[in-house]
């Protein structure tokens, strides 16, 4: 195993020692980077964390595993995208850049933010318990396959999984009714 | 049972195109799953959400844990400079060579490619990813012959950039002088400044100190990414 895929999986684990070091590493050039564009630090900032935050993302849907680039190249680029975004929407930039190269799939969910059922919907996912949570996080955030969640948590039979979840989903939705 | 399937089926995005069909149908028939699906699909969002959120904690921790140790920093280098202040008294002979090295080894970074991120699946087969997937792995003698073919086809100011970047990285610095002389560009040009400075630490590798210095007082005169480092370095020089 390369260097870059042991620190992608280490990301896949959530590993915050890895998670620090990422940041730590790229954050001066980050920095250095992104201020020609005229943003200032605390916008930068906010920038370079969203960014880590893809990464480690699609490093846990597996977006990663067949990368080329290094982790440093890639989260560059998804920081650079970001940046071209928000400069699109404050109407500073009119430059198309071509980010084909890269597949991001990497959605801000800016308008569903708002939304108050998803509000509430957070709210009462934070309020299951911890094995409704896993099993929720790993089908719909990770997005890992029924079978890999089963021997992930270590389940004895698909069924008895497929049951858990929709009991979990269930709670979750009468959280919200109340 | 069977709308269960289709969901948890259409979330792993493993639909047939049968089950395609089917799903479609009972999105606009029957109401009742249609309501499942829009309530998953918001699930789904608000996980997401809230695991970001959770992220975001745990990096703005880590940047606040950052200013607090600068603060120490702070602290500790004022400290610092009481002693070397103290110790100049003594210290008559400074080899200014080994001074430049340990300059430049403190202020030289590798660059990081921010050009063309390669990955797998996609039209790896020209020679710009190529030549950037070199770079990535260090593979430097490799990147500079891409890359040179890429500036006889191009003359883009990215191949001059990054040859001279490799070449920097194999310590070829006066070589990488002259390949970054071949850029023509002006203040408006991305590459103006990140050029200017690179170059400037050849100089100071070479221990042609009065190059250097002109070379950073021009990017010390405007805003750009290495202002601050070029300040920095030119008070040390001094």
């Amino acid at each position: 195993m390369n260097k870059e895929s042991s620190l992608i999986q280490l990301l896949k684990e959530n590993d915050s020692r890895t998670i620090k070091k990422i940041y730590e590493d790229n954050r001066t050039r980050f920095i250095a980077f992104a201020s020609q564009y005229n943003l200032n630090v605390d916008v930068i900032l906010d920038i370079y964390q969203d960014a880590i935050i893809a990464l480690c993302e699609n490093a846990k849907k597996g977006k990663l595993d067949s990368i080329q680039s290094s982790i440093s190249t890639y989260l560059f680029s998804i920081g650079k995208f970001m940046i071209f975004q928000l400069l699109k929407k404050d109407k500073k930039m009119h430059i198309i850049d071509d980010f084909n190269l890269v597949d991001y799939e990497f959605e801000s969910y800016d308008e569903e933010k708002e939304d108050t059922e998803i509000k509430l919907l957070q709210t009462a996912f934070e309020n299951l318990g911890e094995q409704c949570k896993k099993v929720i996080q790993l089908f719909y955030y990770e997005e890992k396959k029924l079978d890999e969640i089963l021997t992930i948590l270590n389940y004895t039979n698909k069924d008895v999984l497929k049951s858990q979840k929709s009991r979990c989903m269930k709670q979750l939705k009468d959280l919200i009714k109340k | 049972m069977d709308k269960d399937i289709l969901l948890n089926n259409y979330f792993e995005g493993n639909l047939s195109e049968e089950e395609k069909q089917q799903f479609n149908e009972l999105l606009s028939n029957d109401s009742e799953f249609k309501a499942e699906f829009e309530f998953q699909k918001k699930a789904k969002i608000a996980v997401a959400l809230s695991e970001r959120k959770k992220m975001k904690n745990q990096l703005k921790e880590i940047e606040n844990s950052r200013k607090q140790k600068s603060n120490n920093k702070t602290w500790l280098s004022i400290a610092a400079s009481i002693v070397v202040i103290l110790s100049l008294g003594f210290i008559f002979f400074w080899n200014s060579s080994a001074k430049n090295d340990n300059l430049y080894a403190d202020f030289y970074e590798t660059f990081p490619n921010i050009e063309a991120p390669t990955t797998r699946g996609e039209n790896t087969l020209n020679i710009k990813s190529e030549a950037f997937f070199a770079y990535d792995s260090k593979n430097y003698k490799k990147a500079i012959e891409l890359f040179t073919e890429i500036y006889k086809i191009e003359k883009t100011d990215y191949a001059i950039f990054y040859i001279g970047l490799s070449e920097m990285e194999l310590n070829e610095h006066k070589k990488a002088i002259a390949t970054f002389s071949l850029f023509k560009g002006d203040s408006n040009n991305n590459f103006y400044f990140y050029i200017k400075w690179y170059k400037a630490l050849c100089y100071l590798k070479e221990n042609d100190i009065e190059n250097s210095k002109k070379l950073l007082n021009e990017v010390v005169k405007t805003v750009n990414p290495f202002q601050s480092k070029s300040k920095e370095l030119l008070s040390k020089l001094d």
